[in-house]
C-alpha cells in the first residue's frame, strides 16, 4: 500500500497555523535567542574581568579560546536537540489538557505519525531559532567565518543525525510526561539535569566519571561535542568513528525504546480511563 | 417468501468495566476507589438502524462509547464494531465509526471550523480534493455555512456543538456515535439536527445515539437500550418498551413545595397501594420550587383520592394532576426508578 504521509503534514500544518495566532509567541521566539546569545558574554566579563582573559582561562581547559562561539554552539544545539526531545510530550500534554488528544486517538493515525509530525514541526521553528542565535553570535562576536567553513555544514550533519535517536527520547518522554502528568516539574527537573550533565557551557571531561558515564548515554552530548569538535579541531568524544557507531546504534536504540514505552503508557490510559485526566 | 434479515454491527457481550480511581487523602496520600462502570453488558445494533442508549448520569453510557469507540479497553466481554474486534483490531473500527463525543472541548478554538475539519479529515487520509468536496458538502449538510471560516473561539455552545457533528461524519464511515448530539442547541436546531440524523439514516448509516431527551429518543431511535448502574435494564423498539408496562398508567402531578416536605409527601405516595414507582425532579420559578412528581401506578383512579389527601394534608399547593398514557419516560422510572430529563 502507498504510503500517505498527509496525517504527518497535517500535525504540522495544524501546529504551525496555532503558533502563527499568538503573535507574542513569534516575537518572544526572536527575542529569546539574541538575549541568551549576550549572556555568556556579560558572564565571561563579569567572572575574569575581560573577554581577553576570559578566553585565556577557557582556553586551557576547552582548547579553544572562542569560549563565546564554542557556548553558542552548545547552547544552540542543545535548545535545538531539546525542543525535539520535549515538545512531543509537552503538545500530547497540551492536546491532554484541551481535550483534542481523545479526538485525535479516535481516529486511526499512527503513532510515529503523530510523533513524525511533531517533531516536523519542532525542527522547523528551533531550526529557524538555531540559526538565529547562530548567527546573532557570529555577528556580535566577529565569529561569522565558522558559519560559513565546510566544518560548520559537517558539524550540522552530526546534528541532523543526532535527531533519529532524539525522537525515540522523545517518544520515552512523551510517554512519562502522559503517565505521571506532571510535566512542568519533570520538564524543569530534567532540563537542569540536562544543561548539567550534557557539556552545554563546558566539555564533559571536567565532569565526574560517573557523571560522565551517564552523559553519552544521552546522544545530545554526543551531538554537541562533536559539533564542536569539527568546528574547533578539538577532540571527539571517543573518535570519530565510534561517536558516529554510538550515535547509530542510538539511532534504533532510543526509538525502539521510547515506541515501547509509549504504547505501553497508551494501553494503560486505555485501560484506565485516563485519556482525558490531567 | 422474502425475509429482511438484521445484520449486526455492533454486538456487545458482557462487557465488564471497572474503574480504580486515586481519592487524595493528605498531601501525599491517596485511597484507591474501585468504581464498577460496566457489570456485564450485551447488546447488538444492526445495520442502518438509529440506536438509542437512555440512562441516567453516571450509568455507564459514556464508558461503553469509548469501549465500542476503542478510547477505552474493556476488563472482560468483547465487542464488534462494523466486523472488527476493539481490543484487537482498534484501528480498523477506528476507521470505520464517526464520533461526536459531549462537550466543547473536541475542537481546536484557534483554528477556524473549516481548518478543524480539514486537520481531522486529514487524520483519517481522506484524499484532499475528497476531503475538500465532502466539508463542502457536509457544511452545506448542517447548514454551517455562515461560521464555518470563523475561529472556534467564536462560536457559540451551540455552534461547537454543529462542528462537532460535522466532525463526526468527515471521515463518511458506515457507523456513526452521537454523544447527546441535541444537548446545547435551540429547540429550533434541535429540530434540525434530528432531521439530519434521520436523512443520515436514509443513507444507510448506523446511528449509536445517547440523549436525555425522551422524546427525541422515541421519535429518532428504531431501538433503545436502558442502561442504569452498568447494566442494561430494557432493550427493544419504543413501542415493545412501552408494551412491557402494559396495563400500568402515569400520573403527574406539579406541585409547589420545598424539598425536605417533597421527600416526606413522595415517600407517603410511594406507600399507597398499587403504586409501583415514584420520581420527581424540582425546578425553580418567581413563585418557588416547582416539584414534578411522576408515578407509575396499576389504576389511576384508585391511588388519586389517597394522593391528593396526603397532597392536601401537606399543605401543597398543586398546579397540576393528570393521569396519561404511559410514555418511554415511564418505562424509564419503571425500570430505573429515576426521571431522565
Amino acid at each position: 500500500m502507498k504510503w500517505n504521509p498527509e496525517p504527518i503534514l497535517a500535525i504540522f500544518k495544524m501546529r504551525l497555523k496555532v503558533y502563527s495566532r499568538y503573535p507574542g509567541w513569534i516575537i518572544l521566539d526572536i527575542i529569546a535567542p539574541i538575549i541568551f546569545s549576550v549572556i555568556p558574554f556579560l558572564f565571561a566579563v563579569g567572572i575574569a574581568g575581560s573577554l581577553e582573559r576570559a578566553a585565556e582561562i577557557f582556553g586551557n581547559y576547552a582548547g579553544t579560546r572562542e569560549f563565546l562561539f564554542y557556548i553558542a554552539i552548545g547552547s544552540a544545539v542543545w535548545g535545538f536537540s531539546t525542543g525535539i526531545t520535549w515538545d512531543f510530550g509537552m503538545w500530547l500534554y497540551e492536546e491532554l489538557e484541551t481535550g483534542t488528544l481523545e479526538q485525535i486517538l479516535l481516529t486511526p493515525v499512527k503513532v510515529y505519525e503523530l510523533l513524525l509530525g511533531a517533531i516536523l514541526y519542532t525542527s522547523f521553528i528551533s531550526t529557524i531559532n538555531f540559526f538565529l542565535s547562530i548567527t546573532i553570535i557570529a555577528i556580535l562576536f566577529n565569529c561569522l567565518h565558522y558559519v560559513l567553513s565546510i566544518d560548520f555544514v559537517l558539524a550540522l550533519l552530526v546534528v541532523v543525525l543526532g535527531i533519529i535517536p532524539l525522537m525515540g527520547l522523545a517518544l520515552f518522554f512523551g510517554a512519562l510526561v502522559l503517565k505521571l502528568k506532571e510535566p512542568w516539574a519533570f520538564f524543569n527537573f530534567l532540563t537542569a539535569f540536562m544543561v548539567f550533565i550534557c557539556g552545554v557551557f563546558y566539555p564533559i571531561t571536567i565532569l565526574p566519571p560517573i557523571a560522565r558515564a551517564i552523559a553519552v548515554v544521552i546522544p545530545i552530548t554526543i551531538a554537541i561535542a562533536d559539533a564542536r569538535a569539527i568546528i574547533f579541531h578539538l577532540n571527539f568524544i571517543f573518535n570519530p568513528k565510534i561517536d558516529l557507531i554510538l550515535l547509530i546504534v542510538y539511532a534504533f536504540l532510543w526509538p525502539l525504546l521510547g515506541m515501547h514505552m509509549y504504547k505501553r503508557v497508551e494501553k494503560e490510559l486505555r485501560q484506565r480511563g485516563e485519556i482525558t485526566v490531567f | 417468501m422474502k425475509t429482511t434479515e438484521h445484520h449486526a454491527v455492533i454486538i456487545a457481550e458482557n462487557l465488564k468495566k471497572i474503574y480504580e480511581t486515586k481519592v487524595p487523602i493528605g498531601l501525599f496520600r491517596r485511597k484507591k476507589k474501585r468504581v464498577i462502570a460496566l457489570k456485564g453488558v450485551s447488546f447488538s445494533v444492526n445495520e442502518g438502524e438509529i440506536f438509542g442508549l437512555l440512562g441516567p448520569n453516571g450509568a455507564g453510557k459514556t464508558t461503553l462509547i469509548k469501549i465500542l469507540t476503542t478510547l477505552l479497553l474493556p476488563d472482560a466481554g468483547r465487542a464488534i464494531v462494523n466486523g472488527f474486534d476493539v481490543v484487537k483490531q482498534p484501528e480498523e473500527v477506528r476507521k470505520s465509526v464517526g464520533v461526536m463525543l459531549m462537550g466543547e472541548r473536541a475542537l481546536y478554538w484557534k483554528l477556524t471550523g473549516r481548518e478543524n475539519l480539514e486537520f481531522f479529515g486529514s487524520l483519517y487520509k481522506v484524499p484532499k480534493d475528497i476531503l475538500k468536496k465532502r466539508i463542502n458538502e457536509i457544511v452545506e449538510f448542517l447548514g454551517i455555512q455562515e461560521f464555518i471560516d470563523r475561529l472556534v473561539e467564536t462560536y457559540s455552545s451551540g455552534q461547537k456543538v454543529l462542528l462537532a457533528f460535522a466532525k463526526a461524519l468527515i471521515n463518511d464511515a458506515p457507523i456513526i456515535f452521537l454523544d447527546e448530539p441535541t444537548v446545547a442547541l435551540d429547540p429550533r436546531r434541535a429540530i434540525e439536527v434530528r432531521q439530519k440524523i434521520k436523512k443520515l439514516k436514509e443513507e444507510g448509516k448506523t446511528i449509536f445515539l445517547t440523549t436525555h431527551i425522551m422524546q427525541e429518543a422515541e421519535e429518532l431511535c428504531d431501538r433503545v437500550a436502558i442502561i442504569d448502574e452498568g447494566r442494561i435494564v430494557a432493550i427493544g423498539t419504543p413501542d415493545e418498551l412501552k408494551r412491557t408496562i402494559k396495563g400500568k398508567s402515569a400520573v403527574e402531578v406539579d406541585i409547589v413545595c420545598s424539598n425536605p416536605k417533597t421527600i416526606t409527601i413522595t415517600e407517603k405516595i410511594q406507600q399507597i397501594d398499587g403504586v409501583h414507582k415514584i420520581a420527581w425532579d424540582v425546578t425553580s420559578s418567581e413563585k418557588g420550587e416547582i416539584v414534578r412528581i411522576r408515578v407509575i401506578c396499576d389504576n389511576p383512579r384508585e391511588i388519586l383520592p389517597p394522593m391528593m389527601e396526603i397532597l392536601l394534608n401537606n399543605g401543597v399547593k398543586i398546579h397540576y394532576i393528570k393521569p396519561e398514557e404511559p410514555t418511554l419516560e415511564d418505562v424509564f422510572l419503571y425500570y430505573t426508578g429515576k426521571l431522565l430529563a
